[in-house]
């Protein structure tokens, strides 16, 4: 539970290009990283939370993200049976903060899977969904880049198996 | 002798080659200006080569070529130019080529740095608990989407597992009656709890490989989701058919848990286009084997089987439904009635049967069913030809706890059933009618004497009745300018009757047999038909409530009489509601009956008119 002395106070952090983030504590706490690693210095206010996976320009869209979450309730903490409704709907402010290109997108994903932000995480998840769904395996293969490793036999052995899946 | 080209000729001959040299210089200068440095391909000859082209004027070659042999033929001079052009030429495309093969390799080189950047910043870059997260909102409700996963899991050897554990988190997975593909989901998330559409779909609509059904029923995981099945169409019994009946057997499993209804639909042309056909005897088999005695469903309440007749009930049952059509297998019906004996606790039954002919199997049956725990019974019939087939039926049972009888009956006069006949109307003009043809009136016994429902508190009653026209409409007379409106049905009057009227139908139901009912409603919903009931109602004073509907016989006089009587005596404090639509003996005394009925709810809908062609005559 936040205090009114949490609210005012500023954290700073530190990216992996040295570029230091002076934020509100409440917006910084979106993180559960971060929130963690307040907990763990305690009060010391000059201290920076040093963020070595997370480059500044990503830093600077995440920290945009927060802002602007910075009242919403804490998510409920998910279950192993995780029954969250999976639906690929995003937010109107959420799908035009997403509206990022391919790489920046991947960044934002690493870096709220880095600091423990699950909605960002989800938003960034349901986006990449989005791209993969109605799209045939090839043009999934052709968008990420991804690369066929499995061996010639292996393969054909997986074309016999998948022929359930093919239309007859 | 042809003279020597002017100096001038030479001149814009030097001009258009020029031209030419340019152009191609120019896109290999473009070429080569992007890509020059990052190549260092090229050796100093060839950068020789290159750029003496790209800097030489060809015109200004030409002409001091020319100035150089002044003295010689303007011929000679011509061709010593032209040799000259000849090589720059030869030059400029060697280089040319050399430049384009060295941007394809350049242009590799690019490429596979490229899908590093891609590689390392892309998909496989994410962790595995990302991508599994990815993959879970991929909505996989139905096959199409989980075909679409599965291919995708098929990409790569990291994506598999991770998509094989994003399945064995679907829990609602909508898949038809194919069978390889509930084993390819199967297999591929072993896990998985599947919803299977007993429907199969129009792609696949047809019998699967026995090796296939085989394999299916013998995997445990099938016959869990088996059990919460819907609804069953004959694509499945036809799977289940290639099957030695002990194969299916031996993998039948004695429990299915969890399943509360089971609708089965064991022939549906209008899904799949197909010819009705009867089922085949290893289907009914089939049927069968799946109710055999033995198989716990303890949850199973509510069956509901279109087409076919399950030979055995789970012991529980309590609700049935049971569609039979004219192009089914006749015997199912009589069928029915030994399932029905092994059903004690059944409670609702509700019966569709419809065939054309005049004669049905169950006319023949004489045996009695019991059904101890029934409460609740809708009939519904439809006969070919004006065939009094409800009491026939009824018979067939003792209902002792019967509380509820709903029956909907509907004949369908034949051609056959009616003639044509010309009267004299009475201004002396012939019309043309339609009579029964055997002159005899239509008579509906809907219970018979020996009928005894003690129990039973609501009984509706609603006929269909339709007769076709003996001929074309264009054949019947018109009448003072205007053309005879002719019905489907139309009315009749027979030389016996001094009346015009519909086809007249006796309804005979004896009242005294369901003493303690509460709720009445007869309904005839067709324009054929004029619906006599008894003069002398002997309605049950127990009634509530009494609905008359399209009973033009209903005679004011026997339904006041049975009012009046039951005014007199304390349950009439229980009545409450008397419904007339469309009686037209009503019509004239509405007010008094209103009267009558007094603080009672009272509905009254006066009639139509007939719509009787003959009547217009008159």
């Amino acid at each position: 539970m936040s205090t009114t002395e949490d609210k005012t106070r500023k954290v700073k952090l530190v990216t992996s290009d040295n570029e230091e983030f002076e934020v509100d504590w409440e917006v910084a706490t979106r993180s559960v990283l971060i929130k963690h690693m307040l907990e763990d210095i305690g009060e010391s206010e000059e201290q920076a939370i040093p963020l070595p996976n997370v480059t500044a320009n990503v830093l600077k869209k995440v920290l945009e993200w927060c802002e602007h979450h910075r009242k919403d309730p804490e998510p409920a903490p998910e279950s192993s049976d995780d029954n969250r409704k999976r639906t690929l709907e995003i937010g109107d402010w959420d799908a035009k903060f997403i509206q990022v290109d391919q790489e920046m997108l991947f960044e934002i994903i690493l870096a709220a899977n880095y600091l423990d932000i699950k909605a960002l995480l989800d938003v960034g998840c349901k986006t990449v969904a989005n791209m993969i769904k109605g799209k045939q395996p090839e043009e999934i293969r052709k968008m990420f880049n991804i690369v066929n490793d499995f061996t010639p036999e292996e393969e054909a052995q997986i074309k016999k198996e998948n022929e359930w899946a093919e239309d007859r | 002798m042809t003279p020597p080209p002017s100096f001038e000729a030479i001149d814009k001959a030097a001009d258009a080659i020029y031209k030419l040299c340019n152009l191609r210089n120019s896109t290999a200068l473009s070429i080569a200006n992007a890509s020059w440095n990052e190549l260092e391909l090229l050796d100093s000859r060839k950068e020789f080569t290159f750029n003496s082209i790209v800097n030489t004027n060809p015109k200004q070659v030409i002409l001091s070529l020319g100035q150089g042999c002044k003295e010689t033929s303007p011929i000679g001079h011509l061709e010593s130019s032209l040799d000259s052009l000849r090589a720059l030429v030869r030059d400029a495309d060697q280089a040319l080529s050399m430049c384009i093969s060295s941007m394809w390799r350049f242009r590799s080189k690019i490429s596979t740095k490229r899908d590093l950047i891609v590689r390392t910043n892309g998909l496989a870059s994410l962790p595995d608990n990302v991508l599994f997260r990815i993959f879970t909102f991929v909505p996989c409700d139905e096959l199409h989407t989980v075909r679409l996963l599965f291919r995708a899991s098929l990409l790569c050897r990291r994506l598999r597992p991770i998509i094989a554990k994003v399945a064995k988190t679907w829990t609602t997975v909508h898949l038809p009656a194919v069978p390889r593909v509930i084993l390819g989901v199967l297999k591929f998330a072993p896990n998985a709890e599947l919803c299977l559409d007993g429907k199969s779909t129009s792609t696949y609509r047809h019998a699967s490989p026995e090796s296939e059904i085989l394999e299916l029923v013998s995997h445990q995981s099938f016959w869990s989701s088996f059990a919460n099945l819907k609804t069953l169409d004959n694509v499945w019994l036809e799977n289940f058919a290639l099957l030695k009946m002990k194969d299916l057997e031996k993998h039948l499993p004695k429990e299915f848990r969890g399943s509360k209804e089971l609708h089965i639909k064991v022939i549906d042309t209008s899904d799949y286009f197909q010819p009705i056909r009867k089922l085949s005897e290893k289907e009914l088999l089939v049927l069968d084997v799946l109710f055999q005695q033995g198989i716990d469903y303890p949850n199973l309440s509510d069956i509901s089987v279109i087409r076919g007749v399950p030979g055995n009930l789970p012991q529980n049952i309590t609700g049935l439904t049971v569609t039979l059509h004219n192009n089914d297998d006749q015997n199912l019906a009589t069928k029915l009635l030994d399932t029905l004996k092994k059903a004690p606790k059944l409670a609702h039954f509700n019966f569709s049967y419809d065939i054309y002919d005049t004669h049905s199997p169950l006319d023949d049956v004489s045996t009695t069913v019991v059904l101890p725990s029934l409460t609740t019974m809708f009939l519904s019939m439809e006969r070919g030809g004006l065939v009094d087939g409800i009491a026939r039926f009824l018979r067939l049972f003792q209902l002792p706890k019967l509380e509820s009888l709903y029956i909907t009956y509907t004949v369908r006069g034949k051609s056959t059933d009616v003639v044509e006949e010309r009267l004299t109307r009475r201004d002396g003009d012939d019309i043309l009618v339609v009579t029964k043809t055997d002159s005899q009136y239509v008579h509906f016994t809907i219970l018979e004497k020996s009928s005894h429902l003690p129990q039973l508190k609501v009984f509706s009653l609603t006929v269909h009745v339709t007769i076709p026209l003996p001929r074309k409409q264009e054949s019947w007379p018109c009448a003072r300018g205007r053309k005879l409106i002719a019905q489907k049905s139309v009315r009749y009057s027979t030389p016996r009757d001094p009346r015009l009227f519909l086809l007249p139908i006796w309804v005979d139901i004896p009242f005294e047999n369901i003493p303690g009912v509460r709720r009445i409603e007869l309904s005839f919903e067709d324009d054929s038909a004029f619906v006599h009931l008894p003069r002398k109602l002997r309605l049950p004073l127990t009634l509530e409530t009494l609905s008359f509907t399209g009973i033009r016989g209903l005679q004011w006089k026997g339904l006041s009489e049975f009012l009046k009587k039951l005014k007199k005596t304390r349950e009439w404090e229980n009545f409450r509601s008397l419904d007339i639509n469309g009686c037209e003996d009503i019509d004239k005394n509405v007010e008094k009956l209103r009267s009558l009925v007094t603080k009672k709810h009272f509905t009254y809908c006066a009639s139509t008119g007939r719509m009787d062609p003959i009547e217009l005559l008159l």
